[in-house]
């Protein structure tokens, strides 16, 4: 048995440690390029170290504030979206995992349904725009990518049913509690992981958003840092299709060493938040109060 | 039980989504209808100052445009009562909002289009411009050749007036002239491009780590997409011998596309093509002047050399291996239009007017502020303000090719001087296709338009850099577009081609 | 009496619709209101009459997606490297999660999970580049640094079909597995110790554990997920299939899915009814799909079905 566990654990890690090692060997890659100077990546390519260091790419990306300012938005947005996007999550998701609810099936399906089905760019941004008037709001950032379909909900309401077991919900009843109470002082501590899994996924989709930023933001003071990356990233493939028409001087194109940093400045802070999430996905956080 | 939840979900959604889009796109309707026959009536000179919305593209690292727009109102508002709030998207953002900002749902009263006046007119998205340009666009008449507003034209209406630019191109060698300098080569024999085998050989010789040849800009676009003759807007179905011979042609099957790939086939197998060029998306540009490449294929007119030597940082020469041609591609290229949803098209159209005529403005929408964003130099061109460079400076979108007529406002140093004059003078000069003017309306055969560019893109760009054997994929390609019903294209074309030129008389 | 009963039980279940309101009422507001924007699949969008006066033109915004011989290539490519990638991605974030989860050290297990985590950060045109840097003919690292010195000669990946279907399989775990295993692992973490301990007590073997205790626990999520992949099994990742292969032609007949098809044939048109057509046809066949799925699970056990 011991000996079994030994084996094991060395499997486990020779598994762990390859795949860290094809993960992080594209990333020193993009780090090292990041730091190159122009030429010397089109002349002699990609290494794992810069052939001739140079910082010019984090010069231009930083220079005049306008990423710092986009820094405190997404993080603003981060925040504040991850928050609700939990809170309004949470609220549908108990219900639905209550089996005896009537019409639990159709609302399961109106909100499966949104999944499969989106009426495309155009009707939404007509309707956000003419009816809700967000164009070059924060709300422009906040609300179209709320809850993008139905797809957290059903994570959540299937982790309810799975675990939390019915006699602790009743006999809460029994005792009187409402139902806010139950989902907000039993059914939540109880499920951290998920909580924490979902917050995740919002906070890293609000984080890496740009798409909103593109249709809705024309003001610069409301950009998002993936918005304002993004639009870096693009800016230089359509320039070069634009060099085809008229005289457009490359010199303003963001180099390919810019385009490295601007991957690196978009993952480093989360990836740096990330562990901080993980101690809720540590085996046998949630029992506590019950068990099974 | 579940189709019954189906149908009245979707019956209301569907009501409810009705009633808001019905609504809103009846408003605007009305709103324009009404707001162009109230101009029509009122504006005649009462004196009240009307704002223009107009959008354009831009470069992020400019954050000047408010200065500039306000110093463009100082002028406009005298002299044509017209103000205008301008917005800049940047280039990349520009092409993904294009649909939506003709969707009818922003008020836009005057933008820019590249290359696509034929589908927003199609698609009822752009004002027909024809009266207000007889009633407000007569010094934008004094700069546009008549012949070239004809390519703004679909259908009977004007719907886009370009601006200011190459209104023709030749297909040239773009090459390092200080490497052929250095090597004593005399290039003045190169007429055609099997011409230039010989001097990429005696680079090779010397250079052997630099490719003789790259394609310009890679995968994303294909390198002979246009030469000697007119592409009819999309290539299928051409018109050869500079859009002389009337007779629809498929391009793709022709003597002469086959010729130019056996050239190219001939340059990659002996070694002189960068072996990756048929997918690097490195613009040549960036691959010459990091040294990695001697010579390119460029679309060009008189302002090509002095756009790659400064592009490249070296000494950049051409020889055109065509005579210009004009075709109605060329001319809408870029072109200004209003869109349909336009409350203000009198103002946007004298606004229009003023930006074709007015140097100061000219100067204002290239290069900013003087003294803020540039200084005149002693001998009369424009540069940099002191202290400031290309990284620095807030104002230098590097776009002047947007604009209008950017050849009234001063020159930047280093661009190919007196440019205005030579590109005019390239213009006039340039044979002119037979079906220029001519736009092709592809409702018809948009299902074998849609089949066939893609298999365009997957054959031609591997064929056009002579990556691939011609003797198995050419007659592959042929057959696939075949299959793809490239001849129905051509006899759509044709059929309208004729009826067009018939009307032409 | 009924009205009795029925009363209570509104009281009973008021509370539960009134939490579930914020939830409906946005997505009545985000995603069912555009979807009447669906009909522009079926008209030839124009835009002064709008979207809804515009004509009807029937299926004939379909047509393309059908008629032509291009039609089985994206299909079947589509789906064949939807199933891949729904088989091989459930296998390897559960056997993923399921290791991270056994692991002891909690400083281990943090820095695996972030270092796993990296390739989801990047976007798809980055990883183009970096595929690039790796596979290009000229300055690639394969062909420069492994091939060269094993006296092997240099191939030019981006014209070579046979290697794509692999490459493209590769990447998409790679840049997914980080993702997907968080939401197992926070079900792991669901799964109550005891179980385990007494499974050791009775002399389980570690395969016994994993197949009788951690299987089952994980079947609702598994499930769930799978039956959602399906819903979006003609859709595809339109970055790993356009930006990665560098939108190289040779390779179209591997890489080209409908979505790039789309992209490519429409670049030009710029026609709104035939992208809206081809959403569409999407969104009915994954409709159809997930139907057929879930009626599937609700016979084998009806608890596991979605509805």
């Amino acid at each position: 048995m011991v000996e079994n566990r030994k084996g094991y654990n060395i499997l486990i890690h020779t598994v762990m440690v390859i795949l860290c090692v094809l993960c992080l060997a594209p990333f020193v890659l993009l780090i090292s390029a990041s730091f190159s100077s122009e030429s010397s990546l089109i002349a002699g390519g990609y290494f794992f170290w810069p052939k001739e260091f140079s910082t010019v790419a984090y010069e231009y990306l930083l220079t005049g504030g306008s990423v710092i300012r986009a820094y405190g938005v997404t993080i603003i947005l981060t925040v504040v979206g991850t928050a609700m996007n939990l809170l309004i999550t949470t609220l549908i998701a108990y219900p639905l995992s209550v089996k005896e609810m009537p019409g639990r099936n159709v609302f399961n399906f109106i909100v499966f349904f949104t999944m499969l089905f989106a009426g495309g760019l155009v009707p939404t941004y007509m309707m956000w725009t003419q009816i809700f008037h967000i164009k070059n709001t924060f709300a422009a950032l906040l609300f179209p990518s709320l809850l993008t379909n139905g797809f957290t909900i059903m994570m959540m309401r299937s982790y309810f049913q799975a675990n939390i077991p019915k006699e602790v919900l009743e006999s809460a009843r029994m005792d009187g509690a409402g139902e806010v109470y139950i989902l907000f002082k039993i059914v939540m501590p109880m499920s951290l992981p998920i909580v924490a899994t979902i917050g995740l996924m919002a906070g890293i989709g609000y984080w890496n958003d740009w798409n909103n930023n593109l249709y809705y933001i024309t003001d610069p003071n409301l950009n998002s840092i993936q918005g304002l990356l993004n639009r870096m990233l693009t800016n230089a493939q359509y320039l070069k299709q634009a060099a085809s028409i008229g005289n457009v001087g490359t010199s303003a194109v963001p180099t390919t060493a810019v385009r490295m940093a601007v991957a690196v400045l978009g993952a480093v802070p989360i990836l740096c938040i990330y562990p901080f999430f993980q101690k809720f996905f540590v085996k046998g956080m949630t029992i506590g109060a019950v068990k099974g | 039980m579940k189709k019954g939840i189906i149908s009245i979900l979707l019956s209301t959604v569907m009501a409810a989504g009705m009633l808001t889009g019905c609504g809103s796109a009846a408003g605007t309707a009305s709103d324009t209808g009404s707001a162009a026959s109230a101009s029509q009536s009122t504006l005649s000179d009462s004196g009240e100052v009307k704002t223009i919305s107009m959008y354009t593209m831009g470069i992020g690292t400019t954050t000047d445009y408010a200065a500039v727009e306000d110093a463009i109102n100082a002028i406009s508002e005298p002299a044509i009562g017209v103000k205008v709030k301008w917005t800049v998207l940047d280039i990349g953002q520009w092409f993904e909002q294009y649909n939506l900002l003709l969707s009818g749902s922003e008020s836009v009263d005057l933008m820019p289009n590249m290359g696509g006046v034929a589908t927003g007119a199609e698609q009822g998205a752009f004002m027909e411009l024809d009266d207000l340009y007889a009633k407000y666009g007569q010094d934008i008449a004094k700069y546009y050749d008549e012949s070239f507003l004809k390519a703004g034209y679909v259908g009977d209406h004007l719907y886009g007036i370009s601006s200011q630019k190459d209104f023709a191109a030749t297909k040239n060698i773009t090459y390092r002239s200080d490497i052929v300098k250095e090597l004593g080569i005399d290039v003045s024999n190169v007429k055609t491009l099997a011409d230039w085998e010989p001097i990429m050989a005696a680079v090779k010789e010397k250079y052997p780590e630099m490719a003789g040849f790259v394609s310009n800009s890679g995968s994303s676009l294909n390198q002979f997409d246009t030469f000697d003759w007119d592409t009819l807007g999309d290539g299928l179905g051409v018109l050869m011998n500079y859009g002389n011979d009337t007779t629809v042609t498929n391009l793709y099957e022709s003597d002469e596309y086959a010729n130019i790939l056996h050239t190219m086939r001939e340059w990659f197998e002996k070694g002189y093509t960068a072996q990756d060029t048929a997918t690097s998306t490195e613009a040549a540009g960036d691959l010459i002047g990091a040294g990695k490449a001697f010579s390119t294929i460029t679309t060009g007119n008189p302002g090509t050399e002095a756009e790659y030597t400064v592009n490249t940082g070296y000494p950049m020469a051409t020889i055109p291996l065509t005579d210009a041609i004009s075709t109605t591609g060329n001319i809408t290229a870029l072109m200004w239009s209003i869109p349909a949803s336009s409350a203000e098209p009198e103002a946007a159209m004298k606004f229009l007017n003023l930006m074709y005529s007015n140097s100061k403005i000219m100067d204002l929408l290239n290069y900013g502020i003087e003294g803020t964003n540039y200084k005149v130099t002693d001998s009369g061109t424009y540069d940099y303000a002191d202290g400031q460079d290309a990284s620095s400076c807030t104002y230098h979108p590097q776009m002047t090719w947007i604009w209008p007529n950017s050849y009234i406002g001063g020159e930047w140093e280093g661009s190919e001087p007196d440019l205005g004059t030579k590109m005019s003078d390239f213009n006039k000069n340039a044979t002119k296709s037979k079906a220029l003017g001519f736009t092709f309306d592809k409702t018809n055969v948009v299902n074998e338009t849609t089949a066939c560019s893609n298999v365009v893109k997957q054959y031609a760009y591997g064929l056009e850099v002579g990556a691939v054997d011609i003797d198995t994929v050419l007659p592959e390609f042929q057959q696939a577009l075949k299959d793809a019903g490239i001849d129905k294209i051509i006899a759509e074309k044709q059929t309208q081609l004729d009826a067009w030129l018939a009307a032409q008389k | 009496m009924k009205t009795k009963s029925n009363v209570k039980k509104i009281r009973r279940y008021l509370p539960f619709y009134l939490m579930m309101l914020p939830a409906l009422v946005y997505l009545f507001i985000n995603n069912y209101m555009p979807m009447s924007g669906l009909v522009l699949a079926f008209k030839k969008y124009n835009v002064r009459d709008g979207i809804y006066n515009s004509p009807w033109v029937g299926l004939q915004n379909f047509e393309y997606l059908f008629t032509t011989k291009d039609a089985w290539v994206i299909t079947r490519n589509t789906i064949l490297y939807n199933l891949v990638f729904i088989l091989l991605g459930t296998v390897c974030s559960i056997m993923v999660a399921v290791f991270l989860n056994d692991i002891v050290s909690k400083r281990a297990k943090k820095t695996y999970q972030t270092i796993i985590l990296l390739p989801y950060m990047i976007s798809m045109v980055v990883v183009a580049y970096l595929v690039n840097a790796f596979l290009a003919s000229d300055t690639g690292f394969v062909n420069n640094y492994i091939l060269k010195p094993l006296g092997l000669g240099s191939i030019a990946f981006y014209s070579e079909t046979k290697y794509w279907p692999f490459i493209l399989v590769f990447i998409n775990l790679w840049k997914g597995i980080g993702y997907s295993c968080i939401l197992y692992l926070a079900n792991l973490g669901g799964i109550d110790p005891g179980y385990y301990e007494a499974a050791a007590l009775d002399g389980a073997t570690r395969w016994q554990r994993f197949s009788k205790i951690t299987l089952p626990c994980l079947k609702p999520t598994i499930i769930t997920m799978t039956i959602l992949a399906i819903g979006k099994m003609f859709y595809s990742d339109f970055g790993l299939f356009y930006q990665v292969p560098m939108q190289s032609g040779a390779l179209f007949n591997v890489t080209q899915t409908i979505d790039t098809y789309v992209f490519y044939g429409l670049m030009k048109n710029g026609n709104i009814g035939m992208s809206a057509a081809a959403g569409f046809y999407q969104s009915m066949v994954g409709f159809v799909l997930v139907l057929g799925t879930n009626a599937i699970v609700r016979k084998l056990s009806k608890e596991n079905a979605m509805f």
